[in-house]
């Protein structure tokens, strides 16, 4: 049912949800007022919520519109400053922001965020810079300085947003490296590389994160590298480039092994659906490549299907199999 | 069983709030119950949808590679075929994967339909008869995904109509219809879930369709800037959707327990007085419309949809305004200051009340 909790009264009731309030009424002969009253009662906002809701809409409004009219305004005069008052202007909005996060006392959740906003005001710092020397320097340049000059922040933050950030840096760096200096390395050593990077990050933060990792980072860095893995093999299998497509599909081979393996062990479906969907797109690629007709379209397609309805069967047993061994 | 002790927990709960006594139908009761729970996580969910959506394209990719659709007579009997298909297909199951090969085969049969008769009857044609078969198959089925697609295809074409024929007197009928409509569904929810079976399990697909409707009416039709229609009565849809606005925020007073005339006729005049700058950009009165009363009823997807596009709207009116920078900062600015002032006088109210 929906979740108990207590009344102002002290007495218990359920939440009821509103999928159940419908499905009942359909098979029911209850009365508008009963179904009304249901639904004032479980699911419409009461006086507390629009209370809550209405500061929090003013407020953020009021935040908003004041922090964008002082944006503009420094917008609007940005040509006329001299460099060093855009220059100072930034690196002192970061030593305030830093400074805000060691000596005050607000909630550490805020310190995090306070540290994010420093961490991409060092971006912006960079980014001027480099619109006021007009340096010429590569963007890869850019975005590796950015990444360096953050690390001690996010090694010392814990916080999944800065990590999140951190990463997408990295792996910004590296493609930008590749197509600006090294121009001789191949898509799928990119991708090989990529793979690399973001499985070793995936491996270090399941094993050293303790339980404070949120979900949502690991499986968003888990679609990362299952991504680059299967690009990679794709381009890999119609460039007709043997050796490093060899060692990509070995790396990712063990990837997806340690996947299949790591998801048994915490009984989640995710790495399994992830892993099994990357598995088709491969094998449908393979097909796909040595086809030469319709009648192999109709292959591949049978072939999709199948696996796909033969997965989601395992899934689904597999699924059941935990929830009952509870 | 766990859901059987839910259920009859649901039903005691139920009977203690009626005046009269009771009938459930409870095997119907059990049987519907499994799907309501959905235990099933979301990647399983997503899996089955992209398999059920392959499958259908496969299908098609074959008919189009053995060039089938040459013939205009194959082409409609193949239409036709994939949409009774669809139709049926939803009657017998009732799992995702069958969800997801339904709606792909309704929206290959309307394609279907249509480049086969394209050369018989014209755009308007093809738009009613869009309408009307979809109009058949939200009788005939009650599958969620399918009748929101069903929905959509119904806006779409009365979309296409008014702007192929390029009429705006439609066009400002369509945006106060619409944010009748959307106001109706949403402040009687009760209505619709007790008066016809079929219509109760319409409400869900309908409740988010009269939203993106009401929102493309807005961007298509009362906004400068994007495409063709925009008519010269924009203030006309802003007065009727600040209408709207007050009659809604009597609803909520009347929660928040305000009930001197004093102080709402204050609040309404606030309300309209912050609004009124906004009279010939109606998409920002909308967007507070829909955040109102998607929060009425705690919905939670037309609230951020509210939201989201009242960000997005808010934006484009500054974008547009034609004023210098130097103005626009100024401006932002004390509308910020005022908002803040708004807040902390709501926020005293409260406490004064409470105390």
């Amino acid at each position: 049912m929906g979740t108990l909790y207590e009344n102002n009264d002290g007495s218990k009731s359920y939440l009821i949800k509103r999928k159940q309030i419908h499905t009942i009424s359909r098979y029911s002969n209850l009365s508008e007022y009963a179904i009304d009253k249901a639904l004032k009662e479980n699911v419409y906002n009461n006086k507390q919520n629009w209370q809550k809701f209405l500061r929090l809409f003013f407020f953020s409004l009021g935040i908003g519109f004041s922090v964008s009219g002082i944006v503009l305004f420094f917008a609007y005069n940005w040509a006329g400053l001299n460099k060093f008052a855009k220059i100072g202007l930034i690196e002192g909005l970061i030593i305030s922001t830093i400074i805000a996060t060691q000596f005050s006392k607000v909630n550490i959740k805020i310190k995090d965020i306070i540290l994010t906003g420093a961490s991409i005001l060092v971006g912006v710092l960079f980014a001027v810079y480099g619109q006021i020397y007009q340096t010429g320097a590569n963007a890869y340049d850019f975005f590796l300085g950015w990444t360096v000059f953050i690390t001690i922040w996010v090694l010392i933050s814990n916080f999944a947003p800065l990590w999140l950030l951190y990463l997408i840096l990295i792996n910004t760096t590296l493609v930008l490296y590749s197509q600006q200096i090294a121009n001789n390395w191949s898509e799928v050593f990119i991708s090989t590389l990529l793979l690399l990077v973001n499985s070793i990050a995936l491996i270090f933060t399941i094993y050293f994160g303790k339980e404070r990792v949120p979900n949502w980072y690991i499986y968003t860095i888990t679609l990362f590298s299952a991504a680059a893995a299967n690009i990679g093999i794709i381009i890999g299998i119609y460039d007709n480039e043997q050796t490093y497509l060899l060692i990509l599909i070995a790396i990712a081979s063990c990837f997806f092994v340690l996947g299949v393996w790591h998801g048994l062990k915490v009984k989640s479906i995710f790495y399994l659906s992830v892993i099994s969907f990357s598995v088709i797109i491969i094998f449908s690629t393979l097909i796909f490549k040595i086809s030469n007709g319709a009648l192999f379209l109709l292959l591949i397609s049978l072939f999709i299907i199948s696996s796909i309805t033969f997965t989601i069967k395992l899934l689904y047993i597999l699924q059941k199999t935990w929830l009952n061994g509870k | 069983m766990e859901n059987k002790d839910n259920i009859n927990e649901l039903m005691d709960y139920f009977r203690s709030i009626e005046n009269e006594p009771v009938e459930f139908d409870e095997e119907a009761i059990y049987s519907a119950y499994p799907r309501v729970d959905g235990n099933q996580p979301l990647s399983i969910k997503i899996l089955a949808a992209i398999g059920g959506i392959l499958a259908s394209f496969a299908f098609l990719g074959f008919i189009l590679i053995a060039g089938l659709y040459e013939s205009q007579f194959v082409s409609v009997l193949f239409g036709v075929m994939f949409i009774s298909g669809s139709i049926l297909v939803n009657k017998k199951y009732n799992k995702i994967t069958t969800d997801a090969i339904g709606v792909s085969c309704y929206i290959i049969g309307l394609l279907l339909l249509v480049s086969g008769l394209s050369t018989d009857i014209e755009l308007n044609g093809v738009c009613l008869l869009y309408i009307l078969i979809s109009l058949g198959v939200m009788i005939t089925v009650q599958n969620y995904m399918l009748s929101f697609v069903a929905l959509i295809t119904i806006v779409a074409s009365i979309i296409t109509l008014i702007l192929t024929n390029k009429s705006y007197g439609m066009a400002n009928i369509y945006v106060i219809m619409s944010a009748l409509f959307m106001t109706y569904i949403f402040l009687h929810e009760t209505l619709f879930i007790t008066t016809y079976k079929r219509l109760s399990q319409l409400y869900n697909p309908l409740k988010i369709a009269s939203v993106l409707s009401f929102l493309a009416g807005l961007v298509l039709f009362s906004n400068n800037k994007f495409i063709s229609l925009a008519t010269r009565y924009n203030w006309l849809h802003s007065i009727v959707i600040i209408l709207f606005i007050i009659y809604v925020l009597s609803n909520v007073l009347s929660i928040l327990n305000i009930n001197l005339t004093k102080h709402k006729i204050l609040i309404f005049a606030f309300a309209i007085i912050t609004l009124l700058p906004t009279l010939f950009f109606p998409p920002i009165s909308g967007a507070i419309l829909i955040i109102l009363i998607s929060f009425m009823i705690n919905y939670i997807t037309g609230f951020v949809l509210g939201i989201t596009s009242l960000i997005c709207f808010i934006c484009q009116f500054y974008y547009d305004l034609n004023l210098t920078l130097l103005t626009k900062s100024i401006l932002l600015f004390l509308t910020g200051v005022l908002f803040i002032v708004s807040y902390l006088f709501t926020y005293l109210n409260i406490n004064r009340n409470e105390e």
